[in-house]
């Protein structure tokens, strides 16, 4: 145990008191209460689901406490949030970092700490990355997140908490994805930071040896409560330890195997994504660890055994009969059972019966000609709950309508173990099972467990727990650098050996982490460049303008360009309008119809006749409606969190109505004025479109370099990694559903000068127009990613397609079908070429 | 700010090893489960068919609604199609493009004296390219991993277009064989009607009793687990858009008979209408949760004669737009509001406790009446009939165990 170090009673700067947080019937922090001080590093430390994260969460805000006072700076903090926090000077770091992935490097550096812009920044982030990491996790600032390693971006996350200069520094695991270089440089840091700049840093970990490098102070949780926090000098490790397990070990788990039976599971040089050349067996009636940190392999090596990743090479057999390696189905019809360590996400249909979470694996077994027997498959639900002893309280009776949310954790993990055992496996396997149980049940999962194994099953289990493997299993192989470098059995397996075995290969291990695949050829980098697009549909622009009017030599006079400017100015507008809603992650299919609505109160508000200021608080009026109805619509989709395409599908509809009821007819001449001041044009160039030259270019700027742009692209990112950094997610949204609605009214009193009457019918088309040319330049549908110049280009190219089908054409089929089939081709092109996963 | 000492002693820890507990009543009152969204939505639709029967008697004579139940039929089927779409968490916006394109299959086609061989044949045409069209929609967004709104705007766009094309603009008759289903009766209920029973039937059949059915629900309900333990995701997509718009399809066929000519635009109406009934019906949005058919197509019903109400009490057809727009957010919006105002309470329990507004509130108070001299009147004993009046609302609110 290192001595005391300096500053032992540094001021107090943040208090959390009495934090208590349940999670349905789980409570995962009971009244816990920490005092962190100036100049200190303040250990917490506990096993897997003593409420570590929970309270990392309420620290950064991004959990709601059920109660918790938060005091920063001697000012108490009320209904925290991630941005009230962040204000304050906390910054967190998590075990897995949210980055908003479509944005670059120093991007996401300056949405942690929005100071670094303008001269030397770029230099200063650069230091940062380097004071964090080594050398072999260097990258470039410009470089795309979601290009980069796991370890990469920690390190960004990192040092993006640090540049934001806080006073609590809260990092949460933050050695898990780093070699022993990289550790020591960021031990350094924190010291740094702590003897220096007078930094509070709470330091959560379960990894003893580095609390004891590092810590002035540990507080231990356990099950969700505070046991102990003390100085470090009145702590040995034996202490901690005791108070960390809070039991005595051997009570726990369950005898060990008595005799070993035939081999099930065999592996042979499997590779695969982050491990290779692995062999590997399990026989009936063992059970098998596979040991090993965070991100060495072993969790992928598991599922590709389990059909769930694609293997490179090698062969799995079960029972000596080999498994093809294509799809989890393949696997599970093999024999291979499997329990992910990602229940909620992976494992179970929270919301589905019991009765319709365990049989989803074993449907053929319950059904006739595939239809499900109603008392097979009561029976089969009755059978697991009995054998692995699943309670639904008072009402074992009525568990038909309990739903598999509505148990607890360690009955949600006993169902998914039953699910797989349902299916009368060879092999079973099983990462994290105690993953998030409480101590009660997981003594009951050791011995279903060690059950299952003696009745003939290979059982491998994977656990980051080395107390756990060492109690539970007959054999461990532990895992380093994708491969195999220990194999501890009888005697020799013991939690220390386990943990000397993951340090050991710790120091060996040389090459980088499992990195990301990054097959991406020069080609494809230019591809994915946000600009490219522009390029692109420049040159199809001008292909089809000049091949239309090789066809009929009136298209390209300059009566019919000053139109097609003029419409395009329209379309241009909608299109950002459109993409402005689409980089946060949402739409908007009312623009179309909202400036058609705009042409029908233009017929009102700024009639024929009406004096030129008359129109002009006319025009501003409008403008102001067409805000208004952005902030509307924002409204219902932030606060309401109803989906962007049900509301602005309804209102896409509901405004034609509007258009309808106001004007049954086209009726009501338009003013002159505005049909003027658009087609007032400098040495023959529209004005109109000098405005949107302008107007574009000015949104580029803003959406490039300058926070609030990169905050509505965060927002479409990664709305979860915006909120920790302090953004307001909600309040982005709304701003792009005004700003959406305010140049749909623009578009809409350009359209009302052309159109010159109050029409109902018009500018519904637009919608699809609009999202065609969003589609065209590049933009990722999902949000995130865009460029207004592409944009722009793509709604020249929609334009000119549209102007020459009409021109070719004159009923408007050949129009709908271009449209439709354009918008189809990009859209698939973008998704293929930038590899879009499904969402 | 003193952490608990509480560590406990190992003597102590057998006690500890209790079978877990479940939800205590409170927490069970909590979380109370939402009333089925099939009984919401019945009641729904027979207070307004009662309050519509009241304020306009006329709309729900016999012939009235024998006029509308095919129109209901029309927007059910579609609707179910709709609904699977959105069970997967996507949503179907070429609703419209297949509709129409089905419709003039069927009647511009067709020679306008065409026999029963005929007409069965440009049936079984419109069927299958509603079938082969879904299909595709459904392999860009599954296979291609193209966005689903954008895949079947476009989609929409493209089969408006070829309907146009091919029909040139102008509607025309559907063949007397077809016409005469549409409008034909059995027992006094329109044929249209048995269709929609029939499909209803063997999609709520297959949902609930087959593997298949709960397969989908398992894709819908949780995509990656449903990966997890085997289930073939991307094909349960593009299935699943096909048969959407095979009741597309089917929708479009049954309007052409009963409309007689149906318009280019004949679908357009149905593109709002299907989500509208989906989400009327009490159908998550974005999947996560078990949807239901039979909610969905009593949605169908709430919205068709909710339609033709607007018209009978004297509103333009223009205002049935905004009627439906209205319902449609409301409907998704109350479930939110409710979340947002019970969270608000919660919040408001958790202050009104605290003990410092316990305490804020006895001194103020005490200040008062001390400041107007009423502390004469203000004994002790009332003071502590305060305190017990304050005890028994903390209890109603149940924040003390």
């Amino acid at each position: 145990m290192s001595g005391p170090k300096r500053n032992l009673m540094g001021a107090p700067i943040m208090g959390i008191v009495g934090a208590t947080k349940y999670y349905g019937p789980v409570q995962a922090l009971k009244a816990v209460s920490v005092n962190i001080r100036r100049g200190q590093v303040h250990a917490v430390v506990g096993e897997n689901g003593a409420g570590k994260s929970t309270l990392l969460g309420i620290a950064s805000g991004a959990v709601r406490p059920d109660f918790a006072v938060l005091r920063v700076a001697g000012k108490e903090i009320k209904r925290p949030n991630a941005r009230k926090l962040h204000r304050a000077g906390v910054a967190v770091t998590f075990q897995h970092p949210e980055l908003p992935e479509e944005m670059t490097v120093m991007e996401n550096i300056q949405l942690a700490a929005p100071r670094l812009t303008g001269r030397g920044s770029r230099a200063e982030a650069k230091r940062l990355l380097e004071a964090v990491g080594s050398d072999q996790h260097a990258m470039s600032l410009d470089a795309r997140v979601r290009d980069l390693t796991l370890a990469q971006q920690h390190i960004i996350e990192i040092a993006g908490a640090i540049a934001s200069k806080p006073k609590v520094l809260f990092l949460d695991e933050p050695t898990e994805p780093f070699q022993q270089a990289d550790v020591d440089k960021l031990f350094q840091l924190i010291r740094r930071l702590r003897d220096e700049e007078d930094v509070a840093i709470v330091y959560v970990s379960h990894r003893l040896h580095e609390i004891e490098q590092l810590a002035d102070q540990v507080t231990v949780l356990r099950d969700g409560r505070s046991i102990d926090s003390r100085p470090i000098a009145r702590m040995s490790t034996s202490e901690i330890i005791t108070m960390i397990a809070g039991r005595p070990l051997d009570q726990v788990f369950p005898r060990k195997m008595q005799s070993r039976g035939e081999l099930k599971l065999e592996v042979d040089d499997l590779s695969g994504p982050g491990f290779a050349k692995i062999n590997f067996a399990a026989h009936a009636g063992e059970i098998v660890g596979v040991a090993g940190v965070e991100g060495e392999g072993q969790r992928e090596f598991l599922r590709t055994v389990a059909g769930l990743e694609r293997r490179k090479s090698g062969s799995v057999r079960v029972k000596g009969a080999p498994v093809d390696g294509t799809s989890a189905a393949a696997a599970r019809a093999a024999g291979i059972g499997f329990v992910t360590d990602d229940r909620h996400e992976e494992g179970l249909f929270l919301t589905l019966r019991l009765r319709e979470n365990i049989g989803i694996g074993t449907l053929d077994s319950i059904s006739t000609a595939g239809v499900i027997d109603r008392k097979r498959d009561q029976a089969l639900t009755d059978a697991v709950m009995e054998r692995l002893g699943i309670y639904t309280g008072n009402r074992v009776k009525e568990h038909d309508d309990t739903t598999a949310a509505e148990l607890s954790g360690g009955n949600q993990q006993k169902m998914l173990i039953g699910r797989e055992i349902a299916g009368g496996p060879q092999a079973i396997i099983i990462d994290q099972p105690t993953k998030g149980v409480d101590v009660g049940a997981r003594a009951e999962i050791y011995d279903r467990l060690r059950d299952l194994a003696d009745s003939g099953v290979a059982v491998v289990v994977s656990s980051s727990d080395g107390i756990e493997l060492a109690g539970l299993c007959d054999r461990v192989v532990v895992f380093a650098r994708g491969q195999i470098v220990k194999e501890l059995e009888g005697e020799a397996l013991t939690d220390e050996a386990i943990t000397a075995a993951n340090m050991t290969a710790k120091v060996a291990r040389e090459g980088g982490p499992v990195r990301k695949e990054t097959e991406d050829t020069g080609w494809r980098r230019i591809m994915a460049a946000d600009r490219f697009p522009a390029a692109v549909l420049a040159v199809l622009t001008a292909i089809v303008l000049f091949g239309t009017n090789a066809i009929s030599e009136y298209f390209l006079s300059p009566f019919n360009i000053e139109t097609m400017l003029t419409f395009l100015a329209i379309l241009a507008f909608l299109s950002i309008a459109q993409l402005a809603t689409i980089l946060v992650g949402r739409i908007d299919l009312s623009v179309g119809a909202l400036a058609g609505f705009v042409v029908v109160l233009a017929s009102y508000l700024t009639a024929d006749g009406a004096s030129a200021g008359d129109v002009l608080w006319g025009s501003v009026l409008i403008l102001a409606i067409s805000a208004g109805f952005g902030l509307i619509q924002g409204w219902l989709v932030t606060w309401l969190n109803i989906p962007a395409i049900v509301v602005t599908l309804a209102t896409f509809i509901g405004l034609q109505g509007m258009s309808l009821l106001m004007r049954p007819q086209a009726a009501g001449a338009i003013t002159d004025y505005l049909s003027d001041v658009t087609q007032w044009s400098i040495a023959g160039v529209p004005a109109c479109f000098v405005a949107i030259l302008v107007i574009v270019a000015a949104f580029e700027v803003i959406l490039f370099r300058t926070g609030l742009g990169r905050r509505l692209r965060a927002v479409g990112s990664n709305p979860v990694g915006a909120a920790r950094v302090g953004i307001r997610v909600n309040r982005q949204i709304l701003l792009a559903f005004v700003l959406s609605g305010f140049l749909a009214g623009i578009a809409g009193l350009i359209l009302a000068g052309q159109v010159g009457i109050g029409s109902p019918a018009t500018g519904i088309d637009y919608t699809l127009m609009s999202i065609t040319a969003v589609v065209l330049g590049g933009t990722r549908i999902a949000g995130g990613r865009g460029s207004v110049l592409s944009v722009l280009m793509g709604a020249a190219l929609v334009q000119a397609l549209s102007s020459a089908s009409s021109f070719v054409n004159q009923d408007s089929s050949i129009h709908l079908i271009v449209l439709g089939g354009v918008t189809l081709v990009a859209a698939t092109f973008f998704s293929v070429a930038r590899r879009e996963r499904i969402g | 700010m003193i952490p608990p000492r509480n560590t406990i002693a190992a003597d102590q820890q057998s006690e500890r090893r209790r079978p877990e507990r479940t939800w205590t009543k409170r927490e069970a009152k909590g979380r109370k489960k939402p009333l089925h969204r099939l009984l919401i939505v019945s009641v729904a639709t027979v207070v307004l068919l009662v309050g519509g029967g009241i304020a306009a008697p006329s709309t729900v004579s016999i012939s009235a609604l024998q006029l509308m139940l095919p129109f209901f039929a029309v927007l059910a089927v579609a609707s179910i199609g709709q609904h699977l779409v959105i069970q997967q968490r996507g949503l179907d916006l070429s609703v419209a493009g297949i509709m129409s394109f089905a419709a003039v299959i069927v009647s511009a086609l067709p020679s306008s004296q065409a026999g029963v061989g005929e007409t069965l044949a440009f049936v079984a045409l419109a069927l299958a390219m509603g079938l082969g069209v879904g299909a595709i929609n459904g392999a860009l967004v599954a296979l291609l991993r193209v966005n689903s709104l954008v895949t079947t705007i476009g989609m929409n766009s493209l089969m408006l277009g070829i309907t146009m094309y091919v029909t040139r603009g102008f509607s025309q008759q559907s063949p007397p064989p077809l016409n005469q289903f549409g409008i034909g009766k059995f027992l006094g209920v329109p044929l249209t009607l048995y269709v929609l029973i029939v499909i209803a039937a063997i999609a709520i059949f297959i949902l609930e009793k087959t593997t298949i059915g709960r397969r989908f629900i398992a894709t819908s309900v949780n995509p990656d687990a449903a990966i997890t333990v085997g289930i073939p995701l991307d094909w349960y997509r593009v299935a699943t858009y096909a048969l959407a718009g095979f009741c597309y399809a089917v929708a479009g066929v049954l309007l052409a008979g009963y409309v007689l000519s149906p318009t280019v635009f004949s679908g357009m109406p149905y593109l709002l209408a299907t989500v509208a009934a989906v989400v009327v019906g009490g159908n998550p949005i974005g999947g996560g949760l078990r949807g239901s058919i039979a909610a969905t197509i009593v949605g169908a019903l709430l919205l068709t004669y909710l339609g033709q109400l607007v018209v009978a009490v004297g509103f333009d057809t223009s205002a049935q737009n905004i009627v439906q727009a209205i319902i449609i957010i409301a409907s998704v919006g109350i479930i939110e509001a409710g979340r947002r105002i019970r969270y608000e309470w919660i919040l408001f329990k958790f202050w009104i406790t605290k003990p410092d507004v316990e305490f804020r509130i006895t001194t103020t108070f005490n200040r008062m009446t001390d400041r107007l001299g009423l502390s004469r009147f203000v004994t002790s004993e009332r003071r502590g009939r305060w305190g017990a009046a304050w005890m028994r609302l903390k209890k109603r609110l149940e924040i003390i165990e």
